[in-house]
């Protein structure tokens, strides 16, 4: 093996890999040539019902084969369970349990089937219910846990054997805000460690907040992955920007003028415009050159719809109102 | 909640390397977790129930002063030795084991695809061939207590209105000791064979009842099979270990039981041959509850 190979086996050893996959049904299509590469942080999986989400989910977490093409978790396929599976936690979206358990127990069976010995078992059950603040309800049976601790109990399960890789479908279903928010959070220290999460969400604004990435499925295809800000670029899509000024008024009736712009509206405070232009580095570049030759004050200026549903807008609901 | 140092101030816990060592302590873990759903949990209502059926019998029997003439319920001990046969053929076996061994093993894996939690197992380091034979081997000692001690305990009550001179002459000269471990062997061999029988048929089919039915129907026309067929029952093979043989009426194509080693011996191999079929099954097995 020469350098270069080298590191590609290292730098595949990091990232999740998905080699032109292909999950059918009999002839119902799953999901179908998505070649997708994930790399640490935190990735929003995003599409509409019946898109293919929880299939790529299942089927990256090694509990349906693929049809066609290869999955690799760092560097291991699920033909080798006993790598496989120590690396990779996964929560489902179900709210299922193995009957007749409390959640310390739910834990602990999990590491002892790990294969860990009762001291490192208990010890680390310990530590995967403080993680999800669940220590004074362990002794409970999961069968009487509400639904926001029960979603906490699974994510419990899920992170408890300490995995590298954490694939996570819909696991903020009936948390509060509170708990939300501090999910959020520890999913974001695990991704800020060098770590994998892949996250699925019908909250579009959630997945905004949470991720680094995102990958939108539609019909069973892969639509786009990439950083929020490339697809939106890489779409075509007039940008929405917001430019929050007292001057409002005079920008909007003069950013006509400039080349690319398409829209321009006040706010309703008339404190600021939002403006659509189909190039925006254009649109930057020249809109620079006139707040300083007019004088205005701006206050700020940013994309106003950078987010996944803005994406997902176009993308996916305006090509299936089209068709 | 703590979130504080999520992943980076605990250290990963070692692993043990695959091997014997880490296979054993897998094994043992779900052996034990399996054990306890099968013999302490709401499921195994039902098989309690099951066992109860044939003591409670036994108990009415053995209480009751007379028949409608006034005779004693069993006459003589000879007779009610023939009668514990016959009972012991077609209720302990026929109908306790076999539908207790059904509700046993067919939970073991599509108990828990029903419930949504198989993805619990399928998702830990553990080889698949570990966690058939544990949770086989959980449900095996829950069956052998269950049914074993229906048939001890139906077998005891027996001897109760003949006292107790009677039973301990029974067990000094060796009658009731050699009958009664014969009908404990075979207990536990009906309970291996259809137990593994029902394990491996619950992950070949989506309703268990329809292997249940299937193979219910099958042992009980058995009698009047050829003799090319019975040897494809499991009842056959336990019949000719029954220290009392049984009259299966006119209808009944007899052929001569085979030896005792082969009925032994045949459902080990029967064992043998349903786990490796589960294990192969369970490779293959997708988890998919979702409906997309």
């Amino acid at each position: 093996m020469n350098r270069a190979e080298a590191i590609d086996v290292e730098n595949d050893r990091e990232k999740i890999a998905l080699h032109d996959v292909s999950k059918f049904y009999g002839d119902i299509l799953g999901v179908n040539r998505i070649s997708l590469e994930i790399e640490p942080g935190i990735t929003g999986l995003v599409g509409p019902n019946g898109s293919g989400k929880s299939t790529l989910m299942n089927l990256i977490a090694g509990l349906i084969p693929s049809t066609r093409g290869n999955i690799e978790v760092r560097g291991v396929t699920p033909s080798q369970p006993g790598t496989f599976f120590r690396q990779l936690g996964y929560c489902s979206q179900y709210d299922s349990f193995p009957v007749g358990v409390n959640g310390y127990e739910f834990i602990r069976n999990t590491l002892l089937i790990h294969g860990h010995d009762r001291t490192t078992a208990e010890a680390l059950t310990l530590q995967a219910l403080q993680q999800v603040d669940l220590v004074k309800a362990a002794k409970k049976s999961v069968e009487a846990y509400s639904k926001g601790m029960r979603q906490r109990i699974k994510l419990a399960q899920a992170i408890c054997h300490q995995p590298d890789v954490l694939i996570l479908d819909e696991p903020l279903n009936g948390l509060n805000p509170m708990a939300r928010a501090q999910i959020i959070a520890m999913f974001r220290e695990f991704a800020d460690t060098g770590k994998i999460v892949l996250i699925s969400s019908p909250i579009l604004h959630e997945v905004d907040l949470i991720s680094d990435r995102v990958v939108l499925l539609n019909s069973g295809y892969l639509v786009a992955a990439s950083a929020l800000s490339n697809i939106q670029s890489e779409t075509g899509e007039p940008m929405k920007i917001f430019i929050r000024s007292r001057d409002a008024s005079a920008i909007a009736a003069s950013v006509f003028d400039l080349e690319h712009v398409v829209e321009a509206q006040l706010h309703y405070d008339g404190g600021g415009v939002f403006v659509r232009s189909s190039d925006a580095n254009a649109f930057f570049l020249a809109f620079n050159r006139k707040v300083i030759s007019e004088g205005w004050a701006i206050e700020s200026m940013g994309p106003a719809d950078e987010t996944v549903e803005a994406i997902y807008q176009h993308l996916i609901v305006e090509q299936q109102v089209a068709t | 909640m703590n979130t504080g140092g999520f992943a980076a101030d605990y250290a990963k816990a070692p692993y043990l390397t695959p091997g014997l060592n880490l296979w054993l302590r897998q094994l043992l873990a779900i052996f034990r977790i399996e054990f306890g759903k099968a013999l302490f949990s709401r499921r195994a209502l039902a098989c309690y129930a099951l066992a109860g059926l044939p003591i409670l019998i036994f108990a009415v029997a053995a209480f009751e002063e007379g028949d409608a003439l006034g005779e004693p319920v069993f006459e003589t001990i000879e007779n009610a030795r023939r009668i514990f046969g016959y009972i012991f053929s077609v209720l302990i076996i026929g109908a306790v084991v076999f539908l207790g061994s059904a509700s046993i093993f067919t939970t073991l894996f599509r108990g828990e695809i029903l419930d949504r939690s198989i993805h619990y197992y399928l998702l830990t380091p553990v080889r698949r061939e570990i966690l058939v034979t544990a949770k086989f081997l959980a449900g095996l000692p829950c069956a052998f207590v269950l049914f074993g001690l229906c048939t001890l305990i139906s077998f005891l009550l027996l001897y109760l209105p003949f006292g107790m001179t009677q039973l301990v002459s029974d067990l000094t000269n060796g009658i009731a000791t050699a009958q009664l471990g014969q009908y404990l062997g075979i207990t536990i061999l009906a309970s291996m064979g259809y137990g593994s029988v029902f394990m491996a048929t619950d992950l070949l089919f989506r309703n268990p009842l329809i292997p249940i039915v299937v193979i219910a129907g099958w042992e009980t026309m058995h009698f009047i099979l050829p003799p090319a067929l019975k040897i494809f029952s499991i009842i056959y093979y336990l019949k000719g270990l029954l220290p009392i043989p049984l009259d299966e009426g006119p209808l009944a194509i007899i052929v001569a039981p085979p030896p005792v080693w082969v009925s032994i011996f045949g459902m080990f191999g029967l064992c043998l041959l349903t786990v490796m079929v589960t294990i192969f099954l369970l490779k293959r097995l997708e988890v998919k509850y979702t409906d997309e």
